[in-house]
């Protein structure tokens, strides 16, 4: 680890302290003080993990676009290691809002999946996102792969607004968006505070793997010993 | 809605067998397969070493 990552402890901690505080306590409003929904029952408690999963991976996707971007405008290394960090994280997101989704699926809808629009577009933006990470390790030179990942990471962005906005689009067996008015005070706060927790443990993931990437790339540009 | 009872073992057993009416063990199996992720990804992220 590099001397200016150990300099930040401190913050680090306090993300990961904040993001375990807020699980902790939105798991337990969620699994016992929320009631149950009145048509499902207890299993739309599942929500409280799979929804939170499932704005985050779009969240870290955007952060991989943005960054990007960026790249591309500055060749700056550092944008390029938040990219990456940020879709290797939006991967682990989006994989755990798929499986949650495939758990609830099962008592709800009778099947574990669907060629469901909403379900669809998630798989394809998951694979997308598999796709950039198989690309990156198929570019040796540092710059190529940087350059490409990043317009890739550009174009995969175009499956962020297909998923969010599939469900209203298309029939689908999936719900359309919940939005404020239509949820119950009492599951909305477990809801919120665990995708803040979530929010901060994306961060604190993001934040580990770019420190991760920049010593990986630190020691790409050291020549070897003569 | 009638709170329906529920344990450990017997959500285990829900899911282990497939038996769709008691829903606590889907709960269970979702909100244990989220968390043993971001478990599982923080210590992965904790113990990785950079190249070199």
């Amino acid at each position: 680890m590099s001397a200016e990552s150990t300099k930040r402890p401190l913050g680090q901690w306090l993300v990961l302290g904040t993001g375990v505080t807020l699980l902790g306590l939105g798991e337990y409003l969620g699994l016992f003080w929320a009631p149950p929904e009145m048509a499902m029952g207890d299993v739309m408690r599942i929500i409280y993990v799979h929804v939170p999963s499932g704005w985050l991976a779009l969240v870290a996707f955007l952060s991989t676009a943005i960054f990007s971007g960026l790249y591309l405008r500055t060749k700056t290394p550092r944008y390029d290691h938040i990219a990456d960090a940020s879709a290797k994280t939006g991967t682990v997101f989006n994989a755990m809002s798929l499986a949650t989704g495939m758990i609830w699926a099962k008592p709800t809808w009778g099947v574990w999946w669907s060629w469901d629009p909403r379900l669809s577009f998630t798989l394809i933006m998951f694979l997308l996102y598999v796709a950039y990470s198989a690309l990156r390790r198929f570019v040796d030179d540092t710059e190529s792969r940087a350059r490409w990942a990043a317009v890739y990471g550009i174009f995969a962005s175009v499956s962020l607004p297909l998923v969010y906005y599939s469900a209203n689009w298309f029939r689908s067996l999936h719900q359309p968006h919940s939005t404020p008015q239509t949820v119950d005070a009492s599951m909305k706060l477990p809801l919120r505070i665990n995708a803040f927790a979530f929010l901060f443990l994306m961060i604190w993931f993001i934040w580990r793997r770019y420190e991760l990437l920049r010593a990986d790339a630190a020691h790409e540009s050291t020549p070897p010993p003569a | 809605m009638v709170a329906q009872p529920y344990t450990l073992l017997g959500a285990a057993a829900e899911v282990g067998s497939g038996v769709l009416e008691g829903h606590w063990g889907f709960v269970w199996a979702a909100h244990a397969l989220g968390l043993a992720t971001l478990l599982g990804y923080g210590l992965y992220l904790v113990v990785k070493k950079p190249k070199g």
